[in-house]
């Protein structure tokens, strides 16, 4: 071998190290399941309680997570049979840590009260900035960051709004700041797979 | 030149595939053969020739499982492979740096 090949060599073990750290999954489609479904809640929730029919519906809220978690794990199983790094591993356990959080305060913290009904959603707006900030760093998106800051001054808002007025600026930012980021990272990832550069 | 022994460089990683195989599972956890075939950019075949050579030497380790009764192999990378990989890019270094 000469230093000629060296270099190449070395060139390689790099590229294919980077390559390989860089592999991800496509979390685009959880992200954006996960936001319809809930806006779906929010605005359900919203209508019941205009229309006077309730004050928060906990049954289009049990679906809907039911739904949501339902979709997760089955793709979550699916996903066991693929090639794992780290990456992948601290974006999924993030997730579903995020999801595990939320779902416990939304339900066991409003039905035992000791959070308001309205205050849900200013509250999980914090964890959701949360997971956004820290995929931001993970997959070096630096847009996510923003997303994440949208969520925690979305979250000062609703803070300040108080009241059930808080869920359709909570719907709204569930469509802006979830689904639409998560569609673009489905975006990117199917760009991803069908770069020359990747292949 | 002369100076430069030769006989340091691992036998198993003279082959730039197999040496492109361990630096792709050096930062996963564990990998499917779909994924080393992208990393790697080799045939079915090439690649399953090498992964068995990895395989003897130690520095790779398979595990087979069915999911969702679908057969699956997965590859790791050892603690000697790993050994041997770091080892490998010090010795190019050093012929680089020579």
């Amino acid at each position: 071998m000469d230093q000629q090949r060296a270099i190449e060599e070395i060139a390689l073990i790099k590229r294919v190290i980077e390559e390989s750290r860089e592999f991800t999954f496509n979390i685009g489609k959880n992200i954006t399941v996960w936001g319809v479904l809930i806006s779906i809640a929010i605005f359900a929730s919203y209508a019941a309680i205009v229309t006077g029919l309730s004050r928060m519906d906990v049954w289009i809220w049990v679906v809907m997570i039911g739904a949501g978690w339902t979709y997760s794990i089955v793709t979550g199983i699916r996903r066991r049979s693929e090639t794992e790094n780290f990456g992948i591993r601290i974006i999924s356990t993030l997730w579903t840590s995020c999801g595990i959080a939320m779902t416990i305060l939304g339900f066991a913290g409003t039905t035992s009260g000791a959070i308001a009904d309205w205050a849900v959603a200013p509250v999980l707006s914090t964890i959701i900035g949360v997971g956004f900030a820290v995929t931001s760093m993970i997959q070096k998106l630096r847009w996510v960051m923003s997303v994440a800051i949208a969520w925690w001054l979305g979250s000062l808002v609703m803070f300040l709004v108080k009241g059930y007025e808080t869920l359709p600026i909570f719907g709204v930012m569930m469509i802006l700041f979830m689904v639409v980021p998560g569609i673009a990272f489905h975006r990117q990832w199917k760009n991803k797979q069908i770069s020359p550069e990747t292949k | 030149m002369t100076d430069f022994d030769y006989k340091q460089f691992d036998d198993t990683l003279q082959s730039r595939i197999r040496v492109a195989i361990t630096a792709a599972l050096v930062s996963v956890v564990e990998a499917d053969f779909n994924f080393l075939k992208d990393m790697v950019k080799t045939t079915d075949g090439n690649l399953s020739t090498h992964l068995r050579k990895l395989e003897d030497a130690g520095y790779v380790s398979m595990k087979k499982k069915f999911v969702n009764r679908k057969p699956q192999t997965k590859y790791k990378i050892t603690e000697k492979g790993r050994r041997a990989l770091t080892e490998h890019i010090n010795i190019l270094e050093k012929l680089i740096k020579k």
